[in-house]
């Protein structure tokens, strides 16, 4: 169907992969979802979104919530560390690491940690034969149903319209996070654990760098699976996608 | 979408005991069989949301199957609807003017009212059976739960914990 490819840099075996429905790409033991919607947009626009550097300092956003108010960067200043999580629901990676990220959320709330969620994908870039691991898709409402469903303790934002933050950011695949140190520049970036599966995790990435960083430390491994993404011959006919908009929307109706 | 339209739409006339091996569902996947007929509301409701599941599911082990019960020369009308909701499931339509008889062999519980739909395992076990309008979710999440390829080990589990 595309001919995007992608490459695992580092946290995994070195190589690259086709994903299978478009969007899964199975890199050593870790299933992730691409954001390829920005990859669309990327390439229509004939832009690049690279990866927010180390050291960074934390893009601005003001973004609707699944709460029904809109929430800002400047919301969480107070925080220590702001741990902002690209997450979306039709990706059954992203969905596995729910609770995790339920976790991580419950475990550094009292320890003056945010963790603040973005969904970055455009719904209509998801097709219905994309969607055969999941219940809803990536709209701001069927957000609020798995925000509901799964029992969110974290803001979940919508950037899907614009994907102006997203873009800025840069994430390559969904979970991907991004932690803050106090000045609210980027100490890390990338996964949240070593392995999708639960019981084979042996270094909680994410939580290491959130506790180097209230212990004052420097992070010891600031990346973690980088992903490029390649994009090429991904274009979709405009009446086509107009198509299938149309069809979605008939499934709500 | 236009790939779908392309898609010739099926009508496949059964007999009493292609309604028994339906419920047997011996094909090797989950599947969600929908009864419906041309003059109900609800039905011609829901039709449309089952051909979004199938259209969602059906690159996986799932299938799905509508059954009208309408009369055997009802047959234009209801390939008219399924036409209309570009339905590339497998549709089958009623052999035989003794409907009551046929719907017996394939649940002699059920009372023949439609809407009538049922999510069976391949294994045979009914995972979801609703007389009336279907819980859209509550169907899409029993499906992830239950589809016969567990090809992402976990993910069913985490879709059949709440």
């Amino acid at each position: 169907m595309n001919a995007l490819s992608l490459v695992a840099l580092k946290g995994s075996v070195m190589g690259a992969f086709r994903p299978a429905g478009g969007n899964y790409v199975r890199s050593g033991a870790a299933l992730l979802c691409v954001v390829f919607s920005l990859l669309i947009a990327a390439e229509e626009n004939g832009e690049n979104h690279p990866i927010l550097p180390i050291g960074s300092p934390a893009p601005d956003f003001c973004l609707p919530g699944v709460d029904g108010t809109t929430h800002c960067l400047k919301d969480y200043a107070v925080s220590k560390v702001l741990v902002i999580a690209f997450i979306c629901n039709h990706c059954p990676t992203s969905q596995l690491y729910e609770t995790r990220i339920k976790q991580l959320a419950e475990d550094y709330k009292q320890k003056g940690v945010a963790l603040v969620a973005i969904e970055p994908n455009n719904p209509d870039a998801v097709e219905l034969n994309e969607m055969g691991y999941t219940d809803v898709g990536d709209s701001l409402e069927e957000m609020k149903i798995r925000a509901e469903y799964r029992h969110f303790n974290f803001p979940y934002l919508y950037d899907g319209e614009t994907q102006k933050v997203s873009t800025a950011y840069g994430p390559s695949a969904t979970p991907h996070l991004f932690i803050f140190d106090s000045e609210r520049k980027l100490r890390y970036e990338g996964r949240v654990d070593n392995n999708v599966r639960e019981p084979l995790i042996t270094r909680r990435d994410a939580r290491k760098a959130i506790d180097a960083l209230l212990a004052g430390n420097p992070v010891s491994v600031p990346k973690h699976l980088r992903l490029v993404a390649r994009p090429s011959g991904f274009t979709r006919r405009q009446d086509e996608r107009r198509r299938w908009r149309k069809l979605k929307r008939k499934r709500f109706s | 979408m236009a790939e779908i339209e392309k898609k010739t739409v099926l009508v496949k006339t059964v007999t009493t005991d292609d309604l028994k091996s339906l419920r047997r569902n011996s094909g090797g996947k989950l599947l969600l069989v929908d009864f419906w007929a041309t003059w109900c509301g609800p039905c011609r409701e829901e039709l449309p949301k089952f051909e979004t599941l199938y259209r969602m599911y059906g690159h996986r082990a799932f299938d799905l199957v509508t059954v009208s019960i309408n009369y055997p020369d009802e047959q234009p009308g209801v390939l008219k609807v399924l036409n209309n909701e570009h339905a590339t499931s497998t549709n089958l339509v009623l052999g035989s003017t003794d409907i009551y008889a046929q719907l017996a062999a394939f649940d002699p519980n059920w009372n023949a009212a439609v809407p009538y739909t049922l999510l069976i395992r391949s294994d045979g076990e009914i995972v979801y059976k609703s007389s009336g309008l279907v819980d859209d979710l509550q169907l899409r999440r029993l499906i992830i739960a239950n589809l016969a390829d567990d090809d992402y080990i976990g993910h069913q589990a985490y879709w059949k914990s709440q």
